[in-house]
C-alpha cells in the first residue's frame, strides 16, 4: 500500500484544526514547502492571528487531550468506529497562522501573442476560474484530461478542515482584562471575516482558558460580551477555568467534539452535493484555456470524478455503505470504453488512471473489511487483478512481464495492509474453545445468498498468506526482469535519443522501475529484490508465527535463506538457516525432502562461508541413505576439507546421533544375562553404515564404548595401513583381542577426560563402506557386581584438519541384534522380544568354586537311627582359602530331631533352636584350605523319634587368602528324610504253664525275696509279624518284647524274639535264630513267649500289660546297630476266668501210618469258687478216640484237671478239629477250648484244630 | 490461467501420526507416509510437500479446541488456486486433500473456454473422496503382514531397514483412482 500516494489510500476523516495551542514545535502541518503543497497554498486564504500561543500546563494537558482523540491509528472498521461513538477525527495542531486552499486558480499568465489572435478591439473574454487542482485549470497538473490527483484527497485531508478550533487566553488580571477582551474581539472578527471570505463552511470554535483566578459570573459575562460582539453562538464558545481537572479537560475536549460531529457530517454533505450537483449538470465544463489539443477529459471521465469525489466525502462522514456504492460507481465508469480505454497506453494518463482504478478498487475492498464482507472484498480484489489483467493485456504489455508482477506484488500486500489497517475481526477473533487461538481464515459471510458457493480461497485468510503470495510475485518478478535483453537494460543517457524514445515504451514501468533502473547493466544495483522478498517474508512470518503456525515459519524461513544465498550473503544465510537444521522438526517427523532441500542449501553457505563445522555436521548427515546425492559435492569429509581452506583451526565437531542422522550407526549387545564377575562377557558391537550408495567408505579412527557401571571403556583403533576386508558380502564379524590399554599407547590420553579411566584397547579395520555392517565381537572382564549398561558409543574421526565425534547414547529403542556365523556369512538374530533387553545387564557376584559334597548321603532314614552326615569339601579356587562352615536343620515338626556336629576328639555341640523347627549348629573354623584340598565334617542327626523330612543346610563362607574382605558363600541343602522302618501285627495265645501251681494251702516262702509274685502264672506265646518299609535290606539283630507298663498287680517275663522258620521241622526247631536279615517290603514272623504272674495268689484282678517291641536292627555292611521301639497293642488278661486249654502229645501208639495222638484238656479254675463242668466229648468221623464222652467235673478253687483223650486219626499230616463241650453246670456257661500248646490251633469261629 | 473450471485434486497426502512413548515428544511427529500427485501438479513434489507439510500447524491448532471432528474441512487455502482439506482418523492418521480450483489441464480435443467461472466449493464436498482414502487405508491396515514401527523416523532413518513410506502398489494405484475420479458434487467414489 506505501507504492501509492500516501492520502490516496488513507482512510477519510474529517479535518480539525487546533490553532493557538502551543504545541512547542509539535504543530502537525505538514510541511510547507514542496511542490504539491505549493497548489493549496497559493492565492489561499490566509488567517493570521497576532496575540501569541496560548501556553501553560493548561493548554498543554488541552492538547494532549486533544490529540489522544486523533483518531487516525484506529482501525479501519465499523467497530472502532462504534467504539468512538462515531467520533472520529484528524486533529491537527497548527500555529497562530495558517492558509487555506484556495478556492480558484489563479489567472492564467497573459499572452500578449494569444490574446492578439482573440483581440479584435473588444476586450478579453473574462476567464472562468476553476479550482488550481481541476483538470480545467491549465495549471492544474491534471489539464487537460487528467481525471483526479491525490492532492485532492490531500486538500481536504489535511489542508481544509471542517472546523477550526481557537484558542485564546482569557486574561484575570482586572486592569487590563477589558482592553485584552476587545483584543480578542477583533483578532476572532478577523479569523472570522477570512473564513466566510472563502466562502467554505468552515466551522469556527472558540476556546478560552482562563490564565488565573477569576470570578465565574465575571467569567461568564466576558464570554457572552466576547460572543455577542464576535457573532459566535453559545455552543462554539467554551471557557475552561485555570485549575480544571483532567477530567474536566477531558469533558470539554468531549463536548466540543460531539457538538462538532453533527456539523462536521454537515459540513462534508455539502461538499457531496456541490460534487453531486455537478455530476447531474451532465455536461463537460468549459476549462478556463481551451486546450491545443483536441483530448479534454470525456463526461464519463468527469463522472468517474464526480462519483469519485462523493464517495471520498461519503467516507469522510462514515458512511461507508455510500462511499462503497460511489465508489463502485466511479470504478464501473472508470473501465467504461470511453475512458481508461480510451487512454493512449504511452500517455502519462494512463498510469494515472490505472492508480485511480487501483485506489477505488482499494477503496471498494476497505468499505467491504468495514462491514465484516471479508468473502466480497476478496471477490472484489481478484475481479479487480482480472479487470487490469485484461487491460493490459489487450492495451498494454501483457502480463508476461516484470511490471505485471510488480504490480500484482503490491496489489497483494495492499490486502494484507488493509486487512491489517482494519484489524479484521471476523480474523482477529479469539475461539472461545481454545485459549489464545486466533483463526486461520474468516469462514464466508452469512450475507451471502443461501446456496451461493464459494472457493476456499474466497474464505478470507490472513496477512501472512497474502504476504506470501506477494514475496513469490517479486519472485517471479525478478525471474522477468533477468530475461529483459542487455540492450533494453542501457541507461536512456547513453542511448541515441531516438532509440531511447522507442526503448521506452516497450516495458511496463508502472509500479516497477523501467528496466535500465530495475536490472542496470552498468554495474550499479537496480532494484533490491531480495531485500522486498525478505521484508516481505518477515511481516508474513510475524503474522504465521502469531497464529502458531509454526511449520509454516519454518518454510518461509528456508525461502528467505534461500534468497539471501541468491545474493551471496551467506553469512546472513547462516545465520537464518542454520536455527532450521538445527531445529527438529522435520528431522522428527521424517520429512527428509524438506531437510534435504535445507541442508544442500547450507551446504552452498558451509562452503563458501569457509564454516568447517558446518560443513563437518553437513556432509556427515547428508550422507544418510534418505538423501540424494548433491551433484558436485565430494562427500568425504577428509577430502572435502582438504579442498576447503588449507590452513584453517583445528574444528572439534560433535554430533549426537540421537537427534541426528548419520551414515553410521552403533549399536552394542551384551551376549547373555548369566554374568558373574570374572568371569569373560561376549559383546558385540556393530558398526552399520546407513550411508548411500556410491559414496566412500566411512574411514573412523576410533571407537569408543563406555559403559554405565563398573566396565572400563572400549576403545577399537583403526590400525595404521590394515588392509580393508574384502568387500563381496555385506556383514563381517571380526574377532577383538581387548588389551588392557598402556599410559602412552592409545590416542585416548590425547583427551585428558579419557585418559585418567583404565580403558581396554583393540586394534581393528574401521573403514565401512556404504550398506555394510561390521560386527567387532570382543570379551570383557566385568570385575564388580552390579548392573552394567551401556552408556554411549562414540565414533571418532580424526584428521590434521579436524576431529568429528559421532555419539550415541539413547539406545532404548534399539533393537538388540546378535550375530551368527552361519556358513561363513554372518546372520542376525533377535535377541529377546523387548527392545534394549541386551544393552543392560545384572553382573552377579563371583561364583563361589568352593565345592561342597555330602558323600555317602541316603536316600531315606528310619527312625530311631543315628544319622551322620559326612560334609566334604574341595576347594576349587585358584589359591588357598579360610573356611568356616556353619549348618541348620529345618523340621516340620518341631522336636522331630536333634542335630550336632560329630567332630571327633571335641564334644558334641548341640543345635541351638533359632526358630520355629530350625536348629542352627554354631560355626565352626575350618582353617585354611590349600588349593584342591579337602575337608570332612560330620554333622549327626539324632533322636530322630518322629518320621519327617528335614532339611540340613551346610553354609560355608570363605574367602580367599589374597582377598580377605571378599566373603564368599556356598551353601548347600541336603533333604534328610527319617521314615518308619518296620510295623508289626501281633497275635497272643495263650500257653499252658507247666508248672504246677502254687497250693492254696502253702505258706508264702519266708524269705526276703518278698518281691517275687506268688500268684497264678499264665503263658501266652506272641507271634510278632514285622514287615519292612525300608527301602534296603536289614538286618535284625535281636528283638525283644518288653512290658513297659503293668496294670493289676502282677509281674511279667519275656523271652527274646525267635524267627519262626517257614519250613519248620522238629529237628531244626531246636536252633532257634534270634536274628534275620529281612528285604523290603518282606515279613518275617517272631515268636516270643510271654508270662504273667500274679503277685499274690487268689487276686482275681483282670491284668494289662503294655508291651513294646525293641527290634535291634543295622544296615548290612555296618556294624553299628541301631533300635526301633515299636508299640505293641495291650493285652488284657483275665485272672478269674475259668479256662480250658488243649495240648497234644505224641503217644507212639498205632501204626506207621495213623499213629495216635493224646489230647489233655486241662480246665483251669482260678477263682475263689468250686466250679462244676459237664464235659462232652463230639464224635468226630476223622479220628477215634478213647476216653470219657461225658463226664462232669467239679474244681475247687485254684486247681485244675486234666482230661486225657487218646486219638487215632484216620488222616495225617491235617489239622483235624476236635470239639470238647465244657459247660460251667452253676453259670450255664460253655467255655471255649484254647490251645495250650504247639499243634493246636483256633480258627475264626473258635473251634479248635489239632495237628496229626 | 484457465485450465478448467472444475475444481480437481492436485494433490493426496497420508501424514503418519508416530505413537511415541514419551508424552514430550508428541509435538511434530508427524512423519509423511505417502504423497500422490496429480496432473498438472506431477512435478511440484517439492511445493507440495511444502504445503502438506504446513497444513500439519492446522492440525495441531484444530487439536487444541475441545470438539475435533474427523473432517477437518478447509485447512488453509495458499492462493486462489490450491486449497487444502484435512481429515483425522481415529488413530491419528491424517489425510490432506489439496484442490487445484483450476482443474486439470482439459484434454486436447476440448475448446478452451476463456475465464470459465469458477465453481464454488463446500467443505463437505471433500467428504467421498477422504472416505475413499480411509477406506483404501483401511484396506492396507488390514494385510496381517503389516506392523507399525514404533520408533521415531529419525530413529527408522538411522537404525531401521524398512522404511515408514506406504509402498503398497495397491494403495497407490487406489489413491490415484480416487484423485482422479474426484469432481465437487460426487457423492460416492
Amino acid at each position: 500500500m506505501d507504492r501509492y500516494p500516501g492520502d490516496y489510500v488513507l482512510h477519510n476523516l474529517p479535518l480539525l484544526l487546533l490553532s493557538g495551542l502551543d504545541a512547542g514545535g509539535r504543530e502537525t502541518d505538514t510541511d510547507t514547502s514542496g511542490r504539491t503543497n505549493a497548489f493549496l497554498r497559493e492565492g489561499g486564504f490566509r488567517i493570521k492571528v497576532d496575540v501569541p500561543a496560548v501556553k501553560g500546563p493548561l493548554a498543554e494537558k488541552l492538547l494532549q487531550s486533544f490529540c489522544t482523540q486523533d483518531a487516525r491509528d484506529a482501525p479501519w472498521h465499523s467497530q472502532s468506529l462504534a467504539a468512538r461513538n462515531g467520533k472520529v477525527f484528524q486533529i491537527a495542531t497548527v500555529g497562530r497562522v495558517y492558509t487555506l486552499p484556495p478556492r480558484k486558480a489563479p489567472p492564467p499568465p497573459y499572452s500578449p501573442r494569444l490574446s492578439a489572435t482573440v483581440a479584435n478591439g473588444s476586450p478579453p473574454l473574462p476567464l472562468v476560474l476553476h479550482s488550481p487542482l481541476s483538470p480545467l485549470t491549465p495549471s492544474s497538473p491534471l489539464y487537460p484530461d487528467g481525471i483526479v490527483s491525490p492532492l485532492w484527497i490531500t486538500k481536504h485531508q489535511s489542508r481544509l478542515p471542517c472546523a477550526l478550533v481557537t484558542f485564546f487566553s482569557l486574561c484575570s488580571d482586572p486592569k487590563i482584562s477589558s482592553l485584552e477582551d476587545n483584543r480578542l474581539k477583533s483578532e476572532i472578527n478577523n479569523v472570522r471575516t477570512v473564513l466566510s471570505s472563502t466562502n467554505y463552511r468552515t466551522k469556527l470554535i472558540l476556546v478560552l482558558l482562563g490564565d488565573d483566578d477569576t470570578n465565574p459570573s465575571e467569567v461568564e459575562d466576558r464570554c457572552n460580551n466576547i460572543r455577542r460582539a464576535t457573532g459566535l453562538d453559545s455552543k462554539s464558545t467554551y471557557f475552561l477555568p485555570y485549575d480544571a481537572s483532567l477530567a474536566e479537560v477531558e469533558e470539554l475536549v468531549g463536548s466540543v467534539l460531539s457538538y462538532l460531529h453533527l456539523l462536521c457530517v454537515d459540513h462534508y454533505r455539502d461538499l457531496s452535493k456541490h460534487a453531486r450537483r455537478k455530476r447531474n449538470r451532465n455536461v463537460v465544463p468549459q476549462p478556463t484555456v481551451q486546450p491545443g489539443t483536441s483530448s479534454i477529459l470525456p463526461l464519463q471521465g468527469w463522472n468517474v470524478r464526480y462519483e469519485f469525489k462523493l464517495g471520498v466525502f461519503a467516507e469522510f462522514r462514515q458512511e461507508m455503505d455510500a462511499a462503497c456504492r460511489s465508489y463502485e460507481t466511479a470504478y464501473e465508469s472508470l473501465f467504461g470504453p470511453e475512458v481508461i480505454e480510451a487512454i493512449a497506453v504511452w500517455s502519462p494518463r494512463f498510469n494515472e488512471a490505472r492508480l485511480l482504478a487501483d485506489i477505488i478498487a482499494l477503496r471498494i475492498i476497505r468499505c467491504l473489511l468495514w462491514t465484516d464482507q471479508g468473502t466480497t472484498a476478496v471477490r472484489s480484489w481478484i475481479s479487480h487483478r482480472d479487470r487490469v489483467k485484461d487491460l493490459v493485456n489487450r492495451k498494454g504489455r501483457g502480463t508476461d512481464n516484470y511490471g505485471w508482477e510488480a504490480w500484482q506484488s503490491t496489489w497483494t500486500k495492499v490486502m494484507a495492509d488493509l486487512l491489517s489497517k482494519s484489524g479484521y475481526p471476523p480474523l482477529n477473533v479469539k475461539n472461545p474453545e481454545a485459549t489464545g487461538m486466533v483463526p486461520i481464515f474468516a469462514p464466508a459471510n452469512k450475507s451471502l445468498p443461501a446456496g451461493e458457493a464459494t472457493t476456499p480461497w474466497e474464505q478470507m485468510h490472513h496477512e501472512g498468506y497474502w504476504l506470501d503470495i506477494s514475496r513469490r510475485c517479486v519472485s517471479d518478478r525478478r525471474k522477468w526482469a533477468v530475461q529483459i535483453p542487455a540492450e533494453d537494460r542501457l541507461s536512456p543517457g547513453r542511448l541515441p535519443a531516438s532509440m531511447a524514445a522507442s526503448k521506452s515504451h516497450l516495458y511496463d514501468a508502472y509500479m516497477a522501475l523501467e528496466p535500465y533502473r530495475e536490472v542496470p547493466t552498468d554495474g550499479s544495483v537496480g532494484y533490491n529484490y531480495v531485500e522486498e522478498i525478505v521484508n516481505t517474508l518477515s511481516a508474513a512470518i510475524g503474522h504465521f508465527a502469531r497464529r502458531g503456525q509454526l511449520r509454516k515459519v519454518e518454510i518461509l524461513e528456508l525461502q528467505m535463506g534461500l534468497e539471501q544465498i541468491s545474493t551471496r550473503s551467506w553469512a546472513k544465510a547462516v545465520a537464518t538457516l542454520q536455527p532450521l537444521w538445527t531445529g527438529q522438526n522435520w528431522r522428527r517427523a521424517g520429512w527428509w525432502k524438506l531437510l534435504q532441500h535445507l541442508g544442500w542449501a547450507l551446504l552452498d553457505c558451509a562452503v563458501n562461508t569457509k564454516d568447517h563445522t558446518l560443513l563437518i555436521q553437513l556432509l556427515w548427515e547428508l550422507s544418510n541413505s534418505v538423501f540424494e546425492t548433491k551433484p558436485g559435492i565430494n562427500y568425504d569429509l577428509r577430502l572435502a576439507l582438504k579442498a576447503l581452506a588449507p590452513n584453517h583451526p583445528h574444528p572439534l565437531v560433535a554430533i549426537d546421533i540421537d537427534e541426528a542422522l548419520s551414515p553410521l550407526v552403533p549399536s552394542f549387545a551384551f551376549a547373555t544375562h548369566n554374568v558373574f564377575v570374572g568371569e569373560p562377557l561376549e559383546c558385540q558391537l556393530s558398526l552399520k553404515s546407513r550411508a548411500r550408495t556410491g559414496l566412500s567408505p566411512v574411514q573412523l579412527t576410533e571407537v569408543k564404548v563406555v559403559f554405565e557401571g563398573s566396565l572400563k571403556p572400549v576403545y577399537l583403533v583403526a590400525r595404521k595401513g590394515a588392509p580393508p576386508e574384502d568387500g563381496s558380502s555385506l556383514a563381517h564379524l571380526v574377532d577383538v583381542n581387548l588389551e588392557e590399554s598402556t599410559s602412552t599407547a592409545t590416542p585416548a590420553n590425547k583427551r585428558s577426560s579419557a585418559g585418567t579411566i583404565a580403558s581396554v584397547t583393540g586394534d581393528v579395520d574401521l573403514a565401512i563402506p556404504p550398506h555394510c555392517i561390521r560386527i567387532f565381537r570382543f570379551r570383557v572382564v566385568p570385575r564388580e557386581a552390579g548392573e552394567i549398561s551401556i552408556a554411549s558409543i562414540t565414533l571418532l574421526l580424526t584428521d590434521e584438519k579436524f576431529t568429528l565425534a559421532v555419539t550415541s547414547s539413547d539406545f532404548e529403542h534399539s533393537t538388540p541384534h546378535w550375530w551368527e556365523a552361519k556358513g561363513g556369512t554372518p546372520v542376525p538374530r533377535l535377541l529377546g522380544q523387548e527392545l534394549n533387553a541386551f544393552n543392560k545387564i545384572d553382573v552377579k557376584p563371583k561364583l563361589p568354586r568352593l565345592q561342597i559334597e555330602t558323600p555317602g548321603l541316603r536316600r531315606s532314614y528310619y527312625t530311631n537311627e543315628s544319622i551322620q552326615i559326612d560334609v566334604d569339601m574341595l576347594n576349587g579356587e585358584d589359591e588357598d582359602a579360610i573356611v568356616s562352615i556353619e549348618a541348620r536343620m529345618i523340621s516340620p515338626v518341631e522336636g522331630a530331631a536333634q542335630i550336632g556336629w560329630a567332630a571327633p576328639g571335641s564334644d558334641e555341640v548341640p543345635g541351638a533352636a533359632s526358630g520355629v523347627g530350625i536348629l542352627t549348629l554354631p560355626s565352626r573354623d575350618l582353617g585354611t584350605l590349600a588349593v584342591s584340598g579337602r575337608s570332612l565334617v560330620s554333622i549327626r542327626v539324632t533322636d530322630t523319634t518322629i518320621a519327617v523330612d528335614h532339611q540340613v543346610e551346610i553354609i560355608a563362607r570363605y574367602c580367599l587368602v589374597s582377598e580377605p574382605e571378599t566373603i564368599l558363600t556356598k551353601t548347600l541343602a541336603v533333604d534328610v528324610s527319617v521314615v518308619r522302618p518296620f510295623e508289626a501285627n501281633y497275635d497272643f495265645v495263650p500257653r499252658l504253664d507247666t508248672d504246677a501251681w502254687p497250693s492254696f494251702f502253702e505258706a508264702p516262702p519266708p524269705d526276703t525275696e518278698s518281691a517275687s509274685a506268688l500268684g497264678l502264672r499264665y503263658q501266652y506265646s506272641v507271634a510278632a509279624s514285622i514287615c519292612s518299609f525300608a527301602a534296603e535290606p536289614l538286618v535284625i539283630e535281636a528283638i525283644l518284647l518288653t512290658a513297659t507298663k503293668i496294670v493289676g498287680g502282677a509281674i511279667c517275663s519275656t523271652s527274646t524274639g525267635i524267627v519262626r522258620k517257614q519250613t519248620e521241622t522238629a529237628a531244626t526247631k531246636t536252633e532257634a535264630t534270634i536274628s534275620s536279615a529281612i528285604l523290603p517290603d518282606q515279613t518275617e514272623t517272631f515268636d516270643f513267649d510271654l508270662a504273667v504272674q500274679k503277685l499274690t495268689l487268689g487276686d482275681r484282678h483282670t491284668v494289662g500289660i503294655d508291651l513294646a517291641l525293641e527290634i535291634g536292627w543295622r544296615r548290612q555292611g555296618s556294624e553299628k546297630v541301631n533300635t526301633t521301639l515299636l508299640e505293641v497293642p495291650r493285652l488284657v488278661a483275665p485272672m478269674a476266668e475259668p479256662r480250658v486249654l488243649l495240648t497234644t502229645a505224641e503217644t507212639g501208639l498205632g501204626s506207621l501210618e495213623f499213629q495216635a495222638k493224646r489230647l489233655d484238656f486241662t480246665i483251669e479254675n482260678p477263682s475263689m469258687h468250686f466250679l462244676t463242668f459237664n464235659v462232652a466229648m463230639e464224635a468226630s468221623e476223622d479220628f477215634a478216640f478213647s476216653g470219657p464222652k461225658a463226664c462232669a467235673l467239679s474244681l475247687v478253687p485254684i486247681s485244675r484237671h486234666t482230661l486225657t483223650y487218646q486219638i487215632l486219626p484216620n488222616k495225617k499230616d491235617q489239622w483235624i478239629g476236635v470239639h470238647l463241650k465244657v459247660v460251667d453246670a452253676y453259670f450255664g456257661q460253655t467255655l471255649t477250648v484254647l490251645p495250650g500248646g504247639d499243634g493246636v490251633k483256633v480258627d475264626k469261629k473258635g473251634s479248635v484244630f489239632f495237628k496229626v | 490461467m484457465a485450465l478448467n473450471s472444475t475444481p480437481a485434486i492436485a494433490c493426496i497426502g497420508i501424514i503418519g501420526k508416530h505413537a511415541s512413548s514419551l508424552p514430550s515428544c508428541c509435538l511434530a511427529t508427524d512423519n509423511p507416509l505417502h504423497i500422490s500427485l496429480f496432473p498438472p501438479h506431477q512435478d511440484e513434489d517439492l511445493d507440495m510437500t511444502f504445503l502438506l507439510n504446513s497444513c500439519l500447524d492446522i492440525f495441531d491448532l484444530r487439536a487444541r479446541s475441545k470438539t475435533l471432528d474427523q473432517d477437518l474441512g478447509l485447512l488453509q487455502a495458499i492462493d486462489e488456486r490450491l486449497a487444502a482439506y484435512g481429515w483425522l482418523t481415529n488413530t491419528g492418521i491424517k489425510f490432506i486433500i489439496v484442490v487445484d480450483m483450476m482443474g486439470r489441464p482439459p484434454p486436447p480435443d476440448e475448446n478452451k473456454r476463456r475465464f470459465p467461472p469458477v465453481v464454488g466449493l463446500r467443505d463437505a464436498e471433500l467428504k467421498p473422496a477422504f472416505r475413499a482414502v480411509q477406506t483404501a487405508y483401511i484396506q492396507l491396515m488390514l494385510n496381517p503382514f503389516y506392523s507399525p514401527d514404533h520408533r521415531t523416523p529419525l530413529q527408522i532413518a538411522n537404525y531401521g531397514d524398512k522404511s515408514p513410506e506406504i509402498t503398497s502398489k495397491r494403495f497407490i494405484n487406489e489413491l490415484q483412482r480416487i484423485g482422479k475420479i474426484w469432481t465437487p458434487g460426487i457423492t460416492s467414489i
